[in-house]
């Protein structure tokens, strides 16, 4: 996948100095390989958003409130990383516990249940954890022929880092420079990874309420709250893009409206498209051309980037408030029916928060599409003989490996 | 004040003394003895000074060279005094550069002296020097300048500024070596000390990579470099302008940078600080070897 | 070293002497330069544009060779897209009005995108041919200059991933700049992201970060280009409640010649130049467009919200 540029000596023992004189790439050589190797949402107008999916070598964040869909798409993209162009195993690597396991077969296709074989699962339990293990995949980074038939791993999950920090941590300034240096240090981890062996690496974070102050892109209204991602400044700093997903409560018609926002990103301008949670993963939804747009912000970026030509104005280039429903994603989006909803599980832990969450808005079709991940997990239950088993072995293999 | 008083008076003791000698004679200080690296025993023995002389020295050639900026000259009697090392310190951005460049600008226009600077963080701003020199109106009340055009009045003056990048001490030492020897040399041949003021903007910079830690070679060349400015100043009749940055002392407060033993180094150690969003400096004496220490002054930072 | 003949006593005449003859000073240090001839030298120096107007402004045209800048702001702000903007910048050939120099990009964060270098040099390429409508006719070596993959190869990009590689880069940089001399610019993107991780030992890292801001001081000296440092801002504690500043401690704040503060102002950004040893205290909007770094047009804005 690499250029034949001059690159970094060998992806092995990549934190040890080497000793080698420091030589330059050339971005010309860079070029080709940073427009292929992006990881598509599986979605097109998604992928417009970002100009072609998620860029390898570097980090990026999606943040957003519980149920806001971050472990949905999470879990998409560990499923179409074998099979998109970057043809790659995927690293999940969970705090919340249990792992989803149940909705990601529910995701997986059907016709192809070795998919499952190519995403390993590993728990962190704390920030320690999480770079020791890190560690750990760096080795199996470095050296990835034991098995064959198995993928490299181009893609890193981390879900979530919030969660990590809940707790062991005071707001006294001290403990604040503690956990600023620890997200450094896994930060610094992930970019190395993500360097040197051309991963994709997706975080996904929490959201706090902010009261005032904080104007600019980083804050964003979700459910009637103004919130901003957790973690605070010195975590936004450690990450090189940040999807901030929303959604609005429509009291007309109970309808949930979910954006996918660019709040920052070094590649793309800052601009959102509407997406709903179907039973078989997140996908945008075009809006209405007759409906009313409000220009939010000036719009920075005027021009398309090249890797999508073909650009939907309204959609992408705006930022829309206005909170009438959308029939097309009310038809598309197939919602379960309440009945085959299993009874509520135990909350996900990403769901109850630091200090942000007040009980979650449940309008009846929000919470339909909401809980849709559940659903499907009560599906593959039923259905799920050969190809749940053997995508369980795997991530026992995996586990073994790790 | 005259320009030339403190230098022909200077020319005047000096050619009267012995051509060959290694050290000028009014080494009056004897502590600034200890550091000389075998001294013959002329040297030694050279001179001892009673109270009268060295009031007479004093008050003969220990001048003030003013500052430029009122609230400082007020503040330290005159401004910076021959023959000492005076200590600028602030946080960042609170106006030490600007200290720095109206001195040597003012001491250039009132024809004091020649001006060395060290800059180690190219921030020697030659068009701002321009601009504080067109600013100050004494530069017309010159004799035989008024006669000359603006630009060749501005060209003799900077040319009074002699400007070195210093990177790293060793070039510090360097460079203050080679000043003694030309400043020696120059006594000898013309009988007249040129350079009154020498400016290092900033000196913590060029310390702070090498101080703490477990080596005490650090620590060592801080105090060459004290004993050396020293030196040069009381021998040669400088006076030798050095800052400082200010570093955190913890819970939010800050204090000089460099730490206790070069605290006892400067003479007079001023402490500069600007309010947010305005132009008003205010400076406050933290030592001063006659005045009460604590007092303050504001003045508006030239802009 | 000669010492002899110049300075009369008189220093009437001395004054004389120095409008009459070229060099009226013996050496007082080798090597060492008047502040005259460093004013010739300064205004004769180009600056490197930043794309906006209102932003040259207030850097008094630019950004300056020979000197250490250093720009800080939230993540999101728009550090990084100046950074990539002035390697892009730097390159505009010299009948434009430009350096025609190359870039150091010093990347130790992982946001330097590629395609997003491509855009800006579109952008920066299209800008130029809008300013210069005649040149459209010239001759075939000039156009093939202004391609963006031309503008993209004259990038040297340095990835760094831990605090020893970026302070083995720096040393290195001498000797790399020493063999390419038509390098004008030196950006470090961010100076900050490994010097906040584990370093128990603050002081060490004191040592560590000064000793490099005067390496990176004698380069941009010794061969007179530009150094810019990103940095990244940090909430500090003071007298009781949390402030924004900028990271890496009050030391660092000394080891940088200019410092420009990039901020939100509501919806709009901002450019606040903090220090300057030349300028005044000023600030300034601009924009983030998709050619890059370029003027806000917040007086149109205000007159469609207006209507």
């Amino acid at each position: 996948m690499r250029p034949p540029a001059p690159k970094p000596p060998a992806a092995s023992s990549s934190s040890s100095f080497s000793q080698r004189e420091p030589r330059p790439e050339n971005p010309l050589l860079l070029l080709p390989s940073c427009r292929a190797a992006k990881l598509s949402l599986g979605c097109p107008l998604l992928d417009r958003i970002l100009s072609g999916g998620l860029p390898a070598a570097s980090v990026t964040e999606i943040a957003g409130e519980s149920a806001a869909g971050k472990t949905q798409l999470c879990l998409q993209l560990a499923l179409l990383a074998p099979q998109s162009p970057l043809s790659a195993s995927a690293l999940f690597l969970h705090s919340d516990l249990p792992f989803p396991l149940h909705r990601l077969r529910g995701l997986a296709p059907k016709s192809r249940p070795d998919i499952l074989d190519h995403v390993l699962v590993a728990a962190a339990h704390s920030p320690t954890d999480l770079l020791s293990l890190l560690t750990r995949a760096q080795r199996l980074l470095a050296n990835p022929g034991r098995s064959p038939h198995r993928l490299p791993i181009r893609l890193i999950l981390l879900d979530s880092i919030a969660s990590l920090f809940r707790a062991d941590f005071d707001a006294s300034p001290a403990d604040l420079k503690r956990r600023s240096a620890l997200f450094f240090q896994i930060s610094a981890k992930l970019k190395e990874l993500a360097y040197r062996h051309q991963c994709v690496v997706v975080v996904t974070n929490q959201v706090v309420d902010v009261v005032e102050g904080d104007a600019g892109n980083t804050v964003a209204w979700s459910s009637g709250r103004r919130v901003s991602p957790a973690l605070g400044i010195a975590w936004a700093n450690c990450v090189n893009t940040r999807l901030f997903l929303t959604r609005e409560l429509d009291s007309a018609s109970g309808i949930a409206r979910r954006r996918m926002k660019v709040a920052f990103a070094p590649h793309l301008p800052e601009r959102a498209c509407e997406f709903v949670i179907r039973r078989d993963g997140v996908f945008g939804v075009e809006p209405a051309e007759s409906r009313g747009c409000v220009l939010l912000r000036p719009l920075c970026y005027g021009a398309t980037p090249p890797a999508a030509p073909t650009s939907c104005t309204a959609g992408t280039t705006t930022v829309l408030t206005s909170l009438l429903p959308i029939p097309t994603a009310q038809g598309s989006s197939s919602p379960l029916p309440i009945s085959a909803r299993p009874p509520r599980q135990p909350r996900r832990l990403g769901g109850s928060s630091v200090k942000c969450c007040g009980p979650v808005e449940q309008g009846n079709a929000d919470t339909n599409a909401d809980d849709g991940d559940g659903g499907s997990s009560c599906e593959s239950d039923a259905g799920g003989g050969d190809g749940g088993g053997h995508g369980h072995d795997a991530l026992v293999a995996a586990l073994m490996e790790l | 004040m005259s320009a030339t008083r403190g230098r022909s008076g200077g020319g005047a003791t000096t050619s009267g003394c012995g051509l060959k000698r290694r050290n000028a004679p009014q080494d009056q200080e004897d502590s600034k003895m200890m550091n000389q690296d075998q001294p013959s025993t002329e040297d030694w023995c050279g001179r001892f000074w009673n109270g009268m002389e060295l009031l007479k020295d004093v008050t003969e050639r220990k001048h003030f060279l003013p500052t430029g900026l009122e609230g400082i000259d007020t503040l330290l009697g005159g401004g910076l005094r021959q023959g000492q090392l005076t200590e600028i310190t602030g946080p960042s951005s609170s106006g030490k550069t600007q200290v720095c460049l109206h001195c040597a600008s003012n001491i250039a226009a009132k024809q004091m002296g020649v001006v060395m600077y060290l800059d180690t963080s190219n921030s020697f701003s030659p068009s701002r020097v321009a601009t504080i020199i067109y600013g100050i109106s004494d530069l017309f009340g010159q004799r035989g300048f008024e006669l000359q055009p603006k630009d060749a009045r501005l060209k003799s003056v900077m040319r009074s500024i002699i400007c070195e990048s210093v990177f790293d001490i060793f070039a510090l030492f360097e460079v203050l070596h080679q000043l003694e020897v030309s400043l020696l040399n120059d006594k000898v041949n013309n009988g007249g000390s040129k350079v009154c003021l020498l400016i290092i903007d900033s000196i913590s910079s060029l310390l702070a990579p090498i101080i703490g830690g477990k080596y005490p070679q650090g620590r060592s060349m801080m105090i060459s470099v004290a004993v050396i400015l020293k030196k040069l100043a009381d021998e040669h009749n400088l006076s030798v302008l050095v800052t400082n940055h200010m570093v955190s002392a913890g819970n939010g407060a800050v204090k000089p940078a460099l730490g206790e033993s070069w605290k006892a180094v400067p003479h007079v150690r001023l402490m500069l600080s600007r309010e947010c969003q305005n132009n008003i400096c205010t400076a406050t004496v933290l030592k001063h070897t006659l005045m009460a220490s604590g007092r303050t002054a504001k003045f508006a930072a030239p802009s | 070293m000669s010492y002899t003949g110049s300075a009369p006593a008189s220093s009437s005449l001395y004054w004389k002497g120095m409008e009459s003859s070229g060099d009226p000073h013996p050496p007082i240090l080798a090597g060492a330069q008047n502040a005259w001839d460093m004013l010739s030298d300064e205004q004769s120096q180009k600056h490197i544009t930043t794309g906006s107007g209102d932003l040259n402004n207030i850097l008094g045209g630019g950004i300056h060779c020979k000197e250490v800048t250093e720009i800080g702001g939230v993540p999101g702000v728009g550090k990084t897209q100046l950074g990539i903007q002035l390697a892009i910048n730097v390159q505009i050939p010299v009948e434009y009005g430009g350096l025609g120099g190359k870039a150091v990009y010093i990347d130790t964060e992982g946001s330097f995108m590629v395609e997003r270098v491509y855009q800006i040099a579109e952008g920066c390429i299209s800008d130029i041919l809008e300013h210069f409508p005649h040149s459209h006719g010239k001759s075939s070596s000039g156009q093939k200059q202004l391609q963006p993959e031309h503008f993209l190869a004259d990038i040297y990009y340095f990835r760094i991933c831990s605090y020893t590689e970026q302070i083995a880069a720096i040393n290195y940089l001498e000797k790399f700049l020493g063999e390419h001399k038509d390098v004008r610019i030196v950006i470090i993107d961010s100076v900050t992201f490994h010097f906040r991780q584990d370093f128990d030992d603050l002081a060490l890292r004191t040592r560590v970060l000064s000793g490099l801001s005067l390496k990176l001081m004698k380069i941009a000296k010794a061969f007179n280009l530009a150094v810019v440092l990103l940095n990244q801002v940090t909430t500090k504690f003071t007298e009781g409640s949390f402030q924004l500043t900028l990271a890496l401690g009050d030391s660092w704040s000394h080891s940088c010649t200019n410092r420009l503060i990039l901020y939100w102002n509501g919806n709009d950004r901002y450019a606040y130049l903090d220090k300057s040893p030349s300028l005044p205290v000023a600030s300034a909007p601009y924009a983030v467009t998709g050619k890059g770094v370029r003027d806000a047009v917040s007086s149109n804005h205000k007159r469609v919200r207006v209507t």
